[in-house]
């Protein structure tokens, strides 16, 4: 018995956000912090699958973006640099209320959501090409780039600021 | 395929559990992990939402500054976790 394109489509994506949902359960209920922070990676591994499942033609650009640039730079750097506080435990503040604030958010979140996407049809989707992407960045977005050029200009500098320590 | 309401759920799920996450903690390093949850969340929801309205460059180009504002954060927060845990020798917030 072999599954269709769209049959494992819905497996990946199942999959997926259930590797989504249980590392940022982790992440919120680890007492280490160390290993909160690692589990950060399987959270963006499966947010970029699960946007690579939605369109692959056109939002799979997108995902090698997000493991290049958020795995690979933000989370390797917060693991890196928390590797000193491995061995320090979360005190947990034990609020009654989070869990259900907690669900009374998502259910808000859901409804104002669901209700107006789930009146629209279906858009189409049009294949991305790299050459047009870098185009549209630095044609008419040349001034957010800037910004954030600017951005980690400073944080490269905070960084020998802070190394240097005195 | 249509799973852009599925990815809009569980976005919302995930938001959930970020706020969650910075509620019930006095940590420094987890509320700022709870916020990195939810900025995957809303990722996930631009790209969702993207996909229902019949977006193809919007949200490549928005995600794309937001991850690197993200990655920005995250060097700076690390640095005043650094700062503060020399100052307080410890990482609760009160």
């Amino acid at each position: 018995m072999y599954l269709t394109s769209s049959e494992l489509e819905y497996a990946a994506f199942i999959i997926f956000g259930a590797i989504a949902v249980a590392s940022a359960i982790i992440m919120v209920t680890q007492k280490d912090v160390y290993y909160s922070a690692i589990a950060l990676a399987p959270l963006g591994f499966s947010v970029a699958g699960i946007i690579a499942v939605l369109a692959p033609q056109t939002y799979g650009i997108y995902s090698a973006f997000h493991i290049l640039l958020y795995i690979g730079a933000a989370v390797v750097f917060l693991g890196v640099s928390l590797v000193m506080f491995r061995g320090i435990f979360i005190k947990e503040r034990k609020v009654n209320w989070a869990i259900p604030v907690a669900t009374l958010s998502f259910i808000i979140i859901v409804i104002s959501l669901i209700l107006p996407l789930s009146e629209i049809s279906y858009g189409t989707v049009r294949s991305v090409s790299l050459e047009e992407l870098g185009n549209i960045i630095l044609l008419n977005y040349w001034f957010p780039i800037f910004i954030l050029i600017v951005g980690l200009v400073t944080t490269l500098v905070e960084a020998l600021a802070l190394a240097r320590r005195d | 395929m249509e799973l852009g309401l599925p990815g809009v759920v569980l976005s919302s799920l995930l938001v959930a559990i970020g706020i969650y996450g910075l509620l019930n903690s006095r940590n420094i390093i987890r509320v700022l992990l709870s916020s990195e949850i939810i900025l995957n969340s809303s990722i996930l929801f631009i790209f969702s939402a993207s996909d229902i309205v019949g977006l193809t460059y919007t949200p490549i180009v928005f995600s794309i500054f937001a991850i690197g504002m993200a990655l920005v954060e995250i060097i700076v927060a690390v640095a005043a976790i650094i700062l503060y845990f020399r100052a307080k020798g410890n990482l609760e917030v009160e």
